[in-house]
């Protein structure tokens, strides 16, 4: 028993004492804090009404007495009165013209008092946040109201389709909250994998010493290093690209709709580009991280509180709220290209803001290689053992 | 006889964090590793450096093959600063350190190949070499075999030839023969005495006095990171062993600095 506890003893002290050590054990509960707390924050926005956007709905054969349902505190709403037709109404809202349309039975108010209750046909677009939004608060409403004796009436009690998106549209949407995430998680994985090995590998094994006796400037070494760490990274990152857009149609199970015609040749193109720019920008990180550690070990432990960051900035996507439209968020590295590939899945690509990310990001890489060639540089940093 | 490699008041600090200060129980946060240190080394001499483990050699060594630089002084080895043109210096030496641990995924061709062309050696010169030192260390059977299968002598062996490959004539050879068996340290000095007989300029540190006692001609002893004596081994071994010789130096001077 002894023995046990004088090993139990020797183990704590080696974890308990070993900064690092206890900064990975105490780490994940930070991590699992951070990013609750901003899934949280994220969850709760999309569930409170944006007072500044005019919700437009469209109310077909209306009651007077049922007027004063759009009296919300909550919601700036907009009655279109000028549209009266519901075809005309359903072909707006796929296109996001408007958020909702109410369509009330003929000769409602006097329905409402005989033996067969009415109905209303609610219509919304999925893929619209403010859409779903408002639908959600008008169901309310009227269920509300239904069930009280002198309205008794029915809501969407007929077999008609309600939400109006399209099947490209709900494809849209579903990519965009499920690819950039996976796939910025895959390629950062795929950079972690190749790039700490190979230069704190160097470094642990002493062979970095050989390299840095050879002619070849530092400078050259470094990029060499990126170049080759990228084109490995970017192989392991087309592949779960492509193994990603092939099992998207089985990932949504039986879904029929789901469908990747809204695609286009461009779409892929623009997709991979932000791809090299981004297995560039993370190569470049990773390798910094990997210089300035002393061993492969060290330099995984350094990465992990990076692949947080990206990994909270990749979930910016999966919130549904679509691609920002503040420019100067798109010189934000990571978020940026998070926040590109949302609006090239959703259909909402703007060149202004993928130039900015492009042109940004490059920067940042040539920020990072200068700062590489001076770490190669540095002996505190190449021989800091 | 002709001075390849001339030392001159090389000076190198480095700068303690706390951990190290505990370490070194110094209340200091500047450690001197070398203060001033001087000496030459002859063309087709095996020069060592002596000295316990802190005293220094390591970072001469790394001073002079550009890979740090000093705070103080500068050495030249053919009349080249290393300080002002390292990138020349580099293309003179050849840099070998026992600690050396190749990647066990390539095989000993490749590795060969690779550190050829980083040092610009032409194709058909790299290949006669290659097949040349490959014939003489028994690689050529396992050329083609990965690192990582190969024994340690072996990989040894190849840790050696591949900095080699541009055959330079000055060699700096950091603790030769540390942590090997002694089979492998066998090899390694042989090769040292090889490497001379080919009239090559060699500098090895090290605390091993056989090692010294086997294969230099001159020996330079330093303790807390100064020079005490450079001479050559006849000189120093007149009287005594160099064992003895080292002790009596060591006290004279650890005794002299804790007065």
């Amino acid at each position: 028993m002894n023995n046990i506890w004088t090993i139990i003893k020797k183990e704590l002290k080696r974890i308990f004492t070993d900064k690092r050590m206890l900064a990975s054990l105490i780490l994940p509960g930070v991590l699992i804090f951070v990013l609750y707390s901003l899934m949280g924050d994220f969850m709760t926005s999309s569930f409170v009404p944006n007072e500044n956007y005019e919700y437009r709905i469209v109310a077909i054969n209306e009651p007077e007495s049922f007027s004063s349902i759009h009296n919300s505190e909550n919601y700036n709403i907009k009655i279109e009165d000028d549209i009266t037709d519901v075809d005309t109404a359903k072909s707006m809202l796929a296109n996001n013209q408007i958020e909702l349309i109410i369509v009330y039975e003929e000769d409602f108010e006097n329905k409402l008092l005989g033996e067969i209750k009415p109905n209303v046909s609610i219509y919304y677009n999925s893929t619209s946040t403010e859409s779903t939004e408002i639908y959600n608060y008008y169901l309310t409403a009227f269920s509300v109201i239904s069930v009280n004796v002198t309205y008794n009436f029915y809501v969407n009690a007929t077999e008609d389709d309600f939400d109006l998106a399209t099947d490209e549209d709900t494809s849209a949407m579903l990519i965009t909250m499920l690819v950039p995430f996976l796939l910025l998680v895959f390629l950062f994985s795929g950079c972690m994998a190749v790039s700490t090995e190979s230069i704190a590998g160097e470094k642990e094994r002493g062979t970095i010493a050989t390299l840095l006796v050879t002619p070849v400037k530092r400078s050259n070494i470094a990029l060499g290093k990126v170049i080759s760490l990228a084109i490995a990274s970017l192989v392991s990152s087309l592949s779960s690209f492509i193994g990603l857009i092939l099992s998207i149609p089985k990932l949504m199970g039986e879904v029929e709709s789901i469908t990747l015609s809204m695609y286009n040749l461009l779409t892929y193109i623009e997709i991979l580009i932000l791809m090299i720019v981004m297995v560039l920008l993370f190569t470049v990180v990773l390798s910094i991280i990997s210089t300035f550690a002393k061993s492969v070990k060290e330099a995984s432990q350094y990465s992990l509180p990076v692949m947080v960051i990206v990994m909270m900035f990749a979930m910016t996507s999966m919130m549904g709220t679509g691609a920002s439209n503040v420019t100067l968020l798109y010189l934000i590295p990571v978020y940026n290209i998070v926040q590109c590939m949302n609006a090239i899945f959703s259909l909402s690509f703007n060149v202004v803001n993928f130039l900015i990310t492009i042109f940004s990001n490059i920067v940042y890489i040539g920020i990072g290689i200068y700062l590489l060639t001076r770490m190669f540089n540095s002996e505190k940093i190449m021989f800091n053992k | 006889m002709e001075e390849i490699l001339v030392v001159k008041n090389l000076k190198k600090t480095f700068k303690l964090s706390k951990k190290q200060q505990k370490i070194e129980k110094t209340k200091s946060d500047i450690k001197v590793a070398v203060n001033d240190l001087s000496f030459s080394t002859y063309k087709g001499e095996i020069y060592g450096l002596l000295g316990p483990n802190g005293a220094g050699k390591t970072t001469t060594l790394r001073i002079i093959s550009t890979l740090i630089k000093a705070d103080e002084g500068d050495a030249f080895i053919d009349g080249v600063s290393v300080k002002n043109s390292p990138d020349i210096i580099r293309k003179k030496i050849g840099f070998l350190t026992s600690e050396l641990k190749l990647e066990d995924f390539f095989t000993p061709n490749y590795l060969y190949d690779y550190f050829s062309e980083l040092h610009g050696v032409e194709k058909h010169t790299a290949e006669k070499r290659k097949n040349e030192l490959f014939k003489k260390f028994g690689i050529d059977k396992f050329k083609e075999v990965k690192i990582g299968e190969l024994s340690t002598g072996m990989k040894q062996k190849i840790s050696l030839v591949i900095s080699l490959v541009h055959d330079p004539n000055f060699i700096i050879f950091d603790e030769p023969t540390n942590g090997l068996d002694v089979l492998t340290a066998k090899m390694v000095t042989d090769f040292l005495i090889d490497l001379k007989n080919q009239g090559k300029t060699i500098i090895i540190s090290t605390h091993i006095f056989s090692l010294i006692e086997k294969v230099c001609d001159r020996v330079g002893i330093i303790i807390n990171g100064k020079m005490i004596c450079s001479d050559t081994l006849e000189n120093l071994t007149a009287d005594m062993s160099l064992e003895d010789k080292f002790f009596e130096i060591y006290k004279q001077e650890v005794g002299e600095e804790n007065e």
